[in-house]
């Protein structure tokens, strides 16, 4: 049995408890270090299970040594592994970025992003349904404290719709996994898989109610049209390094809507089938062209940041609703690329906000040049971000163009992607342009001096990008192998229901 | 019996939602709270009712028990609605303060 | 309850009443849980209840005591509307899930509670040992509220009013004798209620939770009574410590499991302790978890009681 599995929830956990118990008093540089080096060392241990789940087999942690369905299993395949690791490298450069100064907005910070970290791990991780409603709401709670830190007035207002939207989420998840406990007396998603299909024809409607319940609160998550308005504000007011982390928040909805409807609802299990594609396409076509709109719209760079994020969630979506595997490691290696350039383009947001003192982000025209460096990083992000080739963006793109090529929705994928990367290439240009080119005085530059740490860290994310680029082939093998480990529903079933464990 | 806590629970979580869409941030935290009722009497009612039967296995009661997982869900839930209430509480309590009143959605607020 | 429920709808401007309408709710929840054969539920409902309607009265300070009337019929409408269509969706859920029979894992956790949990309260087994990790995760939400609020409030200062909405001076006074007197009596009988429930909670109704919820309470009491500085002399305690102890606490006894014996995250051990005179005494490893549950709410939820109840004072103006 495999003890690194619970290393990714156990490890936050008990850095942000030892954080907690030596208190806001504690000088600042060594909870710094502690929380940094807590994250390479969480950053060391996903990419162990990532090593662990490309072997091939979906391994099973039994918790309590209670042996599934009587007891929760926490389940490691590539797809987790693969969160786990988007989860731990962007964790690790949100607290970089946050070192430069972000964190002393709050006095717990430190503790709170480990229990983020944890709160996402864990959902990331867990394979029964009340669990994974349990670690929402530890990385809701968390979400919702750092969101708030700082108490500004836009952030409480937008903190405000956030938690009341949020907390209406988690009440609908407790109906339907209460009813879908009714139904079949278990709540281990494996267990779930194998019981709902043997339901009377009469429960299949009280079991199609719940799955369309557990559908609009995790779209709710995933910004899903219709529900996406608590997005943008929450996004655009928090502060940059904790927006950067919210990035894969989204990523949280979408993986549920992936890992419960593809193990639980699966297509293939007779009347149940719920065919994703139904429903997800439209929703992701629809999220996109907000998001683009949106994007056009927005007067400041988070606000354009937060939409793009939209139609990145949209993107995904829309196209693994197709549910091929084909569509499926298309959407995955296009969410590893997104949510990376979505928290590099935050980050971007809060630097170049500093340097502009009081017009913070907006865009608009400003008095002093900026420097090279964030211009042509910014650059960098644009061009991944809409998909110029060569970086991953372009692949991204392509793979996801191709592989829904053969859907019979195909037209209207192609025109709405296509129609929206050009939408988000003018935003950012434009965005560009008002930022970087049109300086009223071009002989006076903003420094960039005491802002290391902030810089720091979408470098990072930039090599990360690069590497994605250049290691695409490798990687695309990886998300192919996850695909076709997603839709093989027995493996899972027969792993996590074969463990040993008490009784 | 079954019916009336049906139809209790219909209307817990009528007012409830009536209450959430309030424009007043304490009417919402009212309503959040019986909605909180109502979703835990749910899901208290997964396991089926069952009078005078406690999980307590010390030999006063004999079996068949109520259902004990439900009744444990119930307890978590209670226990996390409870911190989110005070969550909620405070939140209102402090953009009360800073945004000058207390209405959900104060006027003039522009989408960026 | 029902009427209750609608009730609350009608006075919701008149917030002090619409408090005192959400109580009996609550209160017609508890026995509602009493009932159906849930005492461990029914217990936890009505600590829960206490501190909540307390939060919600302190709210009421803070926040306007009425509301005004509001402008939009056409929105109340359709509010009700939409309230309705969810009341019937999940009342007719409930209905039809109720009227079904239903076969459940639960079997297996009446069948093993006692033998390999070490308890006979089997939901209080549930909660810290079949189930414990979900605990886990719930005292984690706990404490992340806890530090929330005191984030928050830390960046706010709340002026202290001279008088409520309709012109009654508030009291300025900070301790009242009888119920100081009373207070400093009770805390110490709380105390050993506390403790009595906890011992008890692997085998009866009881447990970490309603403990650390009556502790926490009586502590609460015991600064409304007594005073808060006199309280804060005597008690020089940093709830958040005690929180994050608690997290620690139940942290460590699950990698116990892990480290020492190369089981899984959480897995519980039992077996029985003979005391010269008392004789055998059950003991689950279980109840270490339940310790760290017991602190954590303690710690958090006196760190909220105790920073919501302590405002800066700044002469109100007309607020």
């Amino acid at each position: 049995m495999n003890q690194w599995i619970v290393a990714p929830v156990l490890l936050p956990a008990m850095t942000a408890g030892v954080l907690l118990l030596a208190g806001p008093r504690l000088p600042r540089w060594l909870q710094r270090s502690i929380g940094i080096f807590a994250s390479i060392a969480l950053l060391a241990v996903a990419v162990h299970l990532v090593c662990d789940a490309n072997a091939g087999a979906v391994q099973v942690y039994a918790l309590g040594d209670w042996r599934p369905p009587v007891g929760i299993a926490l389940v490691l395949d590539r797809l987790s592994a693969l969160m786990l690791l988007l989860t731990a490298g962007l964790g690790l450069c949100a607290l970089i970025a946050a070192s430069g100064g972000i964190d002393t907005e709050s006095p717990y910070f430190h503790s709170l992003l480990q229990f983020q970290l944890m709160g996402l791990n864990g959902a990331f991780l867990t394979g029964d349904l009340f669990n994974l409603f349990v670690f929402f709401e530890v990385l809701l709670i968390a979400s919702y404290c750092l969101l708030l830190a700082g108490n500004t007035s836009r952030r409480l207002h937008a903190g405000m719709h956030y938690v009341v939207v949020n907390l209406v989420g988690s009440s609908l998840f407790l109906i339907a996994a209460g009813l879908l406990y009714a139904l079949t007396g278990t709540l281990n998603l494996a267990d779930l898989a194998v019981k709902l299909p043997k339901l009377a024809a009469a429960e299949q409607v009280l079991a199609h109610s719940a799955a369309l319940m557990l559908l609009v609160v995790f779209s709710l998550k995933a910004a899903l049209f219709p529900l996406f308005l608590w997005m943008p504000p929450a996004y655009s007011a928090a502060s940059a390094p904790v927006a950067a982390l919210f990035a894969i928040m989204t990523k949280v909805g979408i993986y549920s809507i992936l890992r419960v409807y593809l193990v639980v609802f699966e297509p293939a299990a007779g009347p149940l089938g719920l065919h994703l594609s139904n429903w997800l396409v439209p929703a992701g076509l629809t999220t996109m062209m907000c998001g683009a709109v949106g994007a056009l719209a927005s007067r400041r760079l988070s606000g354009l940041t937060a939409q793009l994020t939209l139609l990145s969630a949209g993107t995904i979506l829309a196209v693994a609703g197709l549910a091929t595997q084909q569509a499926l490691s298309a959407a995955l290696f296009y969410l590893a690329h997104s949510t990376l350039a979505m928290a590099m383009l935050f980050l971007l947001c809060g630097l170049i906000a500093t340097g502009s003192g009081e017009a913070s982000d907006r865009l608009r025209q400003m008095g002093s040049r900026q420097s090279v460096v964030l211009s042509l990083l910014f650059g960098f992000t644009a061009i991944i971000a809409v998909g110029i080739p060569p970086l991953s963006g372009f692949l991204a793109k392509l793979m996801l163009l191709q592989a829904s090529e053969q859907a019979s929705q195909w037209p209207a994928i192609w025109s709405v992607m296509l129609a929206s990367s050009l939408l988000a290439l003018l935003a950012l240009m434009r965005a560009g342009i008002t930022l970087f080119w049109s300086v009223r005085n071009s002989s006076v530059a903003v420094p960039l001096t005491g802002q290391g740490p902030q810089l720091a860290a979408p470098i990072l994310l930039a090599l990360a990008i690069t590497a994605l680029s250049a290691g695409a082939e490798p990687i695309k093998h990886f998300m192919n192998a996850t695909a076709v480990q997603m839709t093989d529903v027995a493996a899972y079933t027969q792993a996590v229901l074969s463990t040993p464990g008490r009784p | 019996m079954e019916l009336l806590l049906a139809i209790g629970i219909g209307v817990l979580t009528t007012a409830g939602v009536f209450l959430l869409l309030r424009e007043r941030t304490f009417s919402v935290l009212l309503g959040l709270t019986l909605l909180s009722y109502a979703v835990n009497l749910f899901v208290f009612a997964t396991g089926g009712l069952r009078v005078g039967a406690p999980p307590l296995l010390s030999g006063h009661v004999a079996p068949p028990y109520a259902d004990p997982l439900a009744q444990a869900l119930v307890l978590t839930a209670i226990v996390i609605s409870f911190a989110m209430t005070a969550f909620m509480v405070v939140l209102a309590i402090a953009a009360r303060h800073r945004l000058g009143d207390d209405r959900v959605d104060p006027p003039g607020e522009q989408v960026e | 309850m029902c009427v209750a429920a609608m009730g609350v709808v009608f006075v919701h401007r008149a917030r002090f009443a619409a408090l005192i309408l959400l109580a009996v709710v609550g209160l017609t929840v508890t026995l509602v849980f009493a009932y159906y054969s849930a005492p461990d539920l029914a217990l936890t409902q009505i600590a829960v209840e206490a501190v909540t309607i307390l939060l919600l009265l302190l709210a009421l300070y803070y926040l306007p005591q009425d509301a005004p009337p509001e402008r939009a019929v056409n929105r109340a409408l359709r509010d009700f509307f939409l309230g309705c269509l969810a009341g019937g969706g999940v009342g007719w859920l409930t209905w039809a899930m109720l009227t079904r029979p239903l076969d459940s894992i639960s079997s297996y956790f009446i069948a093993y509670s006692l033998q390999q949990g070490g308890g006979a309260n089997v939901v209080n087994v549930l909660l810290v040992d079949f189930r414990g990790y979900d605990t886990y995760g719930e005292i984690t939400v706990i404490v992340v509220a806890a530090l929330g609020v005191a984030a928050m409030l830390a960046g706010v200062k709340l002026p202290q009013r001279a008088t409520d909405d309709s012109g009654r001076p508030w009291s300025l006074e900070t301790s009242h004798l009888p119920l100081d007197l009373l207070v400093r009596l009770l805390l110490p009988l709380a105390l050993l209620v506390s403790a009595y429930l906890f011992l008890r909670g692997h085998n009866a109704p009881g447990g970490g939770f309603v403990a650390g919820l009556v502790t926490a309470v009586a502590v609460a009491l015991l600064y409304v009574g007594a005073g808060l500085a006199w309280t804060r002399e005597r008690l020089k305690l940093s709830f958040r410590a005690v929180a994050a102890a608690g997290l620690l606490i139940a942290g460590l006894t699950g990698l116990a499991a892990m480290a020492g014996f190369d089981r899984p995250f959480l897995t519980s051990a039992h077996g029985h302790l003979t005391w010269p005179v008392i004789g055998e005494i059950p003991l689950a490893s279980a109840m270490m978890f339940d310790l760290g549950v017991y602190l954590t709410v303690v710690g958090a939820t006196l760190l909220v009681l105790t920073r919501l109840g302590d405002p800066v004072v700044v002469p109100a103006q007309g607020v």
